[in-house]
């Protein structure tokens, strides 16, 4: 199969899920899962400005130190994230990265603390269909390096390596059924490889990104407490110093898109 | 598995203020005992303007609410965003709230070549190709729709004169794989379902119909074809989109009114 999907419009001439156009958009994305997130992000943006809200989904486009960026919510999931994915590509957009919270898979990282995808465990099914399980989920290399470095500028220290995302929240999250016990049967043997923490949309985003070709995708995650031992309360969310860590997070994806942006352009092999 | 054979499929509310729950951002004063359910957020103002009464609950992540009356007895419309994993986690925080009854309107992409876009779908079942329900069990389960809750559906289509196609769908989590917009390869993948049967195609009743019977909530589904992916038709979306969404979504409604009553 060729990955070349067809470029649906709308009658307006913006892609027919997302509602954007090659216009509407700054080349670098920021793409949280919470439409809630958007509006607090695009207080970082010189002129941003919201240009559209499509399904729920909220886009803001302006600038940062001149850099063109955008931020758009893609809802929850890898099937949402998938359609994200192919609809920005078929609009010019070459940097996407998520930013989202997750649960730690691992009793030793402190809630509160960031995690950087170098990959993720392709629990999900929207890849699967995509390409068969052995090609892997992973990041593409200079988002976590960036990523690495503008949290080192900010004198935080990030948890760097492989993620697990996932189709369904209700079996591996502080409310899941079958109790502690049972999320423990689940997340365990993550915990034991040595898997950083658990969310719903890398996988995807990762999967897609690549096989697409010429996009730049990773992953920062805020996380909370270790999912073994959290039971019942999530954890991210209902802490106070929630809001101020968002807002870093926010600073060090706005700073990690500075950099990439002096990078040059990926180019695709297969054209 | 130990606690799944004990029958434990009991997930615990995750409780914000004023007892929402955490992703619908709604509590149970706020839902009423049955819900039509829709993907697009955008048809849900379509939903509750056919309401007789319908206010606004929330609107938190993909979630929309509206609460209020609809064939006389009280109802919720809400959206559940695309695809199996938000629709399973609306199902679960529906069951926090006590919300048992739910009716998902929307759209599909048919396979089957007899079946026509503008055709009105009922879904009777669906194949399980997407990753939620998987976690929850293996494939031997069936993602069926609720019988009480399908018949109510037929019987409401034939009460307002709406002819209904039912039949097995297939619930998958690619849309760009198999859609009027795909990469290569569309013919390849919906021929095996399409040689077996399968007549549509969607990306949430799976998860929907699956979860729901886990839990033991009923649910149903009532869907418009836009798309024949095997004779590549579409409708004509301008001129007949919304009288035949209208269509499907007072059948639905219908139909969730005889389950809340308890015909």
């Amino acid at each position: 199969m060729k990955y070349k999907s067809v470029k649906l419009t709308n009658n307006d001439g913006k892609m027919w899920h997302i509602g954007l156009d090659e216009n509407d958009i700054g080349k670098h994305l920021i793409l949280p899962g919470d439409p809630a997130r958007c509006e607090m992000v695009n207080k970082f943006f010189e002129n941003g400005k919201l240009v559209q809200v499509s399904r729920g989904n909220p886009t803001y486009t302006g600038t940062y130190k001149g850099i063109p960026v955008s931020v758009m919510s893609t809802g929850m999931g890898p099937m949402a994230v998938a359609v994200c994915v192919e609809e920005l590509k078929h609009i010019g957009a070459k940097t996407l990265i998520r930013m989202g919270t997750s649960g730690s898979l691992q009793p030793n990282i402190p809630d509160g603390s960031f995690v950087i995808a170098t990959g993720a465990v392709r629990g999900d099914m929207a890849s699967r269909q995509y390409i068969d399980l052995a090609y892997p989920a992973i990041a593409d290399i200079d988002v976590v390096n960036a990523l690495r470095q503008a949290c080192q500028e900010y004198g935080v220290k990030p948890y760097c390596g492989v993620i697990r995302s996932h189709d369904a929240f209700y079996l591996e999250s502080p409310g899941a059924h079958g109790g502690p016990e049972g999320v423990r049967e689940r997340i365990d043997k993550w915990t034991d490889a040595g898997v950083l923490s658990i969310e719903n949309e890398s996988s995807a985003l990762f999967t897609v990104s690549s096989l697409l070709g010429g996009l730049r995708a990773g992953t920062i995650l805020l996380t909370g407490g270790y999912l073994g031992n959290s039971y019942g309360a999530m954890s991210t969310s209902n802490d106070s110093e929630y809001p101020k860590r968002v807002e870093l997070m926010t600073k060090i994806t706005l700073r990690a898109i500075e950099i990439i942006d002096g990078l040059e352009e990926l180019v695709d092999v297969r054209e | 598995m130990a606690n799944l054979l004990k029958n434990e499929f009991d997930s615990l509310p995750q409780y914000e203020k004023d007892f929402k729950v955490h992703h619908l951002g709604i509590n149970k004063d706020q839902i009423a005992p049955g819900v039509i359910l829709t993907s697009n957020l955008e048809r849900i103002e379509m939903i509750k303007d056919t309401f007789q009464t319908a206010e606004k609950q929330a609107f938190h992540r993909e979630y929309i609410t509206y609460t209020g009356t609809c064939n006389d007895v009280p109802m919720s419309c809400m959206t559940i965003g695309n695809g199996c994993m938000p629709t399973a986690i609306a199902v679960e925080e529906l069951r926090h709230i006590g919300c048992y009854k739910m009716i998902k309107v929307g759209t599909c992409y048919a396979i089957d070549p007899n079946l026509k876009p503008g055709s009105i779908y009922v879904p009777l079942a669906s194949c399980r190709d997407e990753g939620a329900t998987i976690e929850y069990l293996n494939l031997q389960y069936p993602a069926i729709a609720d019988h009480k809750t399908f018949m109510a559906i037929m019987q409401s289509a034939k009460e307002l004169g709406v002819k209904v196609t039912s039949g097995i769908c297939r619930t998958h989590d690619g849309l760009f794989l198999e859609s009027p917009f795909a990469h290569d390869g569309v013919e390849e993948r919906i021929k095996p379902w399409r040689d077996v049967g399968v007549s549509a195609i969607d990306n949430e009743v799976a998860a929907l119909y699956a979860i729901a019977s886990i839990l033991q909530l009923q649910a149903g589904a009532v869907y418009v074809v836009t798309d024949n992916l095997t004779t590549g038709e579409s409708m004509d979306f301008k001129k007949d989109y919304d009288a035949r969404m209208l269509e499907a979504i007072k059948v639905a409604e219908l139909a969730l009114a005889k389950v809340i009553k308890g015909e």
